[in-house]
Formats: C-alpha cells, structure tokens, sequence
C-alpha cells in the first residue's frame, strides 16, 4: 500500500499526561506532558499521529554473547516531529484539544504552521516510501524519527518483538532471538546460541555467558 | 515398404532415447532437491516471518555447516580467514589510560568478575557484592561504563560486560598471575 494518500489535519492535540507509546522489555517510546498530536488519517480512518513535543526513544540493541556484549543502548530525546502508524485509537482517551499556549510552548505561532510543519515532515518522508502492505495496524507500531542530518530512525514494533533500524544498524528482537547488524559486523543470537561475523571471522557459540577462567 | 519401416526403427530409437533422457534429468532434479541448502528468505511474507527465516537460517545455514565438519567446544569454535597485524603504536593512550584507570581499582575488578557471569541487576550485583555500598557500586558502574567494559540495557536496567570488559579484565587477571609469579621468593 502506498502510502501517499495521507491526510494530516483536523485539530491540533495534546497529551493530557506523559504518555508510553510502546513498551517492551527492550524497547520504550515515551512522550511527556503536553505533546502536540496531528491525527493522520487513511481512506478517512484515524492511521496515526505526528507528535512534536518532549519524548524518549530507548532501545537496548544489545546481544549478549559469551565474549561480551555487542552493540550499545540507543536513547534518543524526541525534541523533534515524528510519526506513529498503528493502534492510534488507543490514544483517544489520553488527548484532549491544544490551545494556543499549547503550541506556543513547543514554537508554533499557530495551527497552520504546526499543520504545515507536520505535512512538509510527512511528505518529506513518505514521497519515496512504500509501507508493507501485511503492516498490521492493530497490533503493530511503525516510529519513524528524523535526526537532525535528516537521517531516519524507523521503529516496527509488537510487543513481543521489534526492528530498529538507525543509521547502519539494523536491529531485530523477537523473544529470546536477536539480530544486530551494524557495520563490519553481524551477531545473531537466539536461545543462547549466538553466531559473530565479524572482522572476517565467523566465532559459533552454544551456550549463555559462563565465567571465564 | 522398407522405408517406412526404417523410419519406425528410427522414431522408436529416438523414442528410447528421449525416454532415458528425461529419466536422468528426473535423477538430477531429484538429487539437486535432496541437496542441502543454507537458508531461504520468503520476502513476501509478513516482517515477523522475515525476521524468522532470518534468525533460522542464518543461525542453521552457518552454524550447521559447521557443526557438520568440525566439532565447537563450549566455547565456541574461531574460523579465521587471515591474520590482521596488530597496530599499537597508532593506539591512542588516553583511551587506554581510561580503560587502565578503569581496571586499577578492587571493587571494579570484582563487579567485572561477577558480571562475566552474565547479565546483573544493580541489586543482584549488591547482594554479591555486600562489602560495595549501593552510592559507590552505582559510580563503579558508571566508571566501568564510561570506559566502554559495560554496557547497561537502559529498559530492563541490567549490567553487561562488553566484549572489551572482558578483554580488559582478563588481561587483568593474567597480569595479576604474572606479578605474583615474579614476587614469588626463590
């Protein structure tokens, strides 16, 4: 499905407390108090929301291997616009109507121009974009961040596993099983058994960390 | 008369013929099916189908070609494709006087000790730990994680050891023995 039928608009929101957009036990999206919230629709139903306000992105894109961990935690302070796809209308309830002060509070002198920061976002994004037509939008979240290099973090997640995808590292979590790919390197994990690609060496591993000598 | 018979001969010939040629391409495509392959990624599937065929094969297709040929011990086994020559004299001292600086304290070695182990809560480190006060754990761990021998995940809160970590702190250790080796009355 393209996704380039959007629409932005309607009136501005806000949230009426800090709000968890998704969490898992590897992965967290937070908005604060007060976020600015432009519903997005699809064929005239509510698809998802462009925040701009205060937020947090952690995920711990670690493996565990019996050498040591790789990769490190990404925590990201959302002072930007972003988008969410998915389970929109579970927000309904945490949203109420921003009024001027509201928008003021984040740089925005009025709706319009929170409208047409939002769509120059969007479109910016989606102009070239193709979503998966399988993306399941009751049970899933699609996070597209944008850095200030104009770079795109993407986030699909479940609540039992996710894809992370920042700069060149690409990280997947799905229960016990991991993938992290980042560059010159490619940890796969899974029950305990991890495979290392690295450096021109392949290290397999079968059991969880043990003490060393 | 003799002729047409002739041409019977020939087409049964050619008849024969294309019969065992398409018995041994039938052999081939069979034993060309039973081979094993690495792994198959079905694109057209949903993203958690993909990201399981690509933890199962990536995991089967390289760890089971492996475990064909060679035995992998508890620790593993390294496949090497060429070695790659150290350069320490481009080694920035900073950094390894922070990671040194790191290492040179007890209480950091015995928190690095414990986390080789695995992966510790702050509190399952204390209850290992109960000669280290929870204020001066808490700034050993940020030390350990500045000098990049930790890693903390910064959802479930764990500490782990980096590969680094455990570089370092077996360095330390063989470091130790050695000493101790020397100091050793005659």
């Amino acid at each position: 499905m393209r996704l380039h039928h959007f629409e932005l608009g309607g009136d501005p929101q806000k949230t009426i407390e800090d709000l968890t957009l998704f969490r898992n036990d590897r992965c967290l999206v937070e908005l604060s108090k007060r976020t600015l919230a432009l519903p997005l629709t699809f064929d005239e139903k509510l698809q998802g929301y462009v925040f701009h306000g205060i937020g947090k992105l952690v995920v711990d894109s670690i493996v565990e291997t019996t050498r040591g961990a790789v990769g490190r935690p990404t925590v990201k302070t959302l002072d930007r616009p972003f988008l969410m796809l998915g389970r929109a209308e579970d927000l309904r309830e945490s949203l109420e109507p921003a009024d001027a002060l509201d928008l003021r509070e984040v740089g925005y002198e009025s709706t319009t121009e929170f409208i047409e920061e939002a769509s120059e976002f969007c479109e910016d994004l989606l102009k070239e974009r193709h979503t998966n037509g399988d993306f399941d939008r009751q049970s899933s979240h699609l996070f597209v961040f944008k850095s200030e290099k104009g770079d795109s973090d993407v986030l699909v997640a479940k609540k039992k596993g996710f894809v992370f995808k920042s700069g060149r590292k690409i990280y997947v979590s799905k229960g016990n099983k991991s993938v992290l790919q980042c560059p010159g390197e490619i940890v796969v994990s899974k029950k305990g058994k991890t495979v290392v690609i690295a450096n021109n060496n392949i290290l397999v591993e079968r059991h969880a960390p043990m003490k060393e000598d | 008369m003799e002729l047409s018979e002739e041409l019977e001969d020939e087409l049964k010939r050619m008849k024969e013929e294309l019969a065992n040629m398409k018995e041994m391409l039938s052999e081939m495509s069979e034993r060309l099916r039973k081979r094993p392959r690495g792994f198959h990624i079905d694109m057209g599937g949903k993203i958690h189908d993909y990201v399981e065929d690509v933890m199962e094969g990536v995991a089967e297709g390289i760890s089971g070609e492996l475990e064909r040929s060679v035995f992998i011990g508890p620790h593993g086994i390294k496949v090497s494709r060429g070695k790659r020559e150290e350069d320490l004299a481009g080694t920035d001292p900073v950094k390894a006087a922070s990671a040194m600086s790191a290492l040179g304290n007890e209480h950091r070695l015995k928190i690095l000790s414990e986390l080789a182990y695995g992966g510790r809560y702050i509190s399952e480190l204390q209850e290992k730990l109960p000669e280290i006060t929870t204020s001066t754990l808490s700034s050993h761990l940020d030390v350990l994680e500045k000098a990049g021998l930790v890693a903390q995940e910064k959802v479930r809160g764990r500490y782990l050891i980096t590969i680094p970590g455990r570089m370092a702190h077996k360095m330390a250790k063989k470091i130790a023995r050695v000493i101790e080796k020397e100091l050793e009355p005659e």
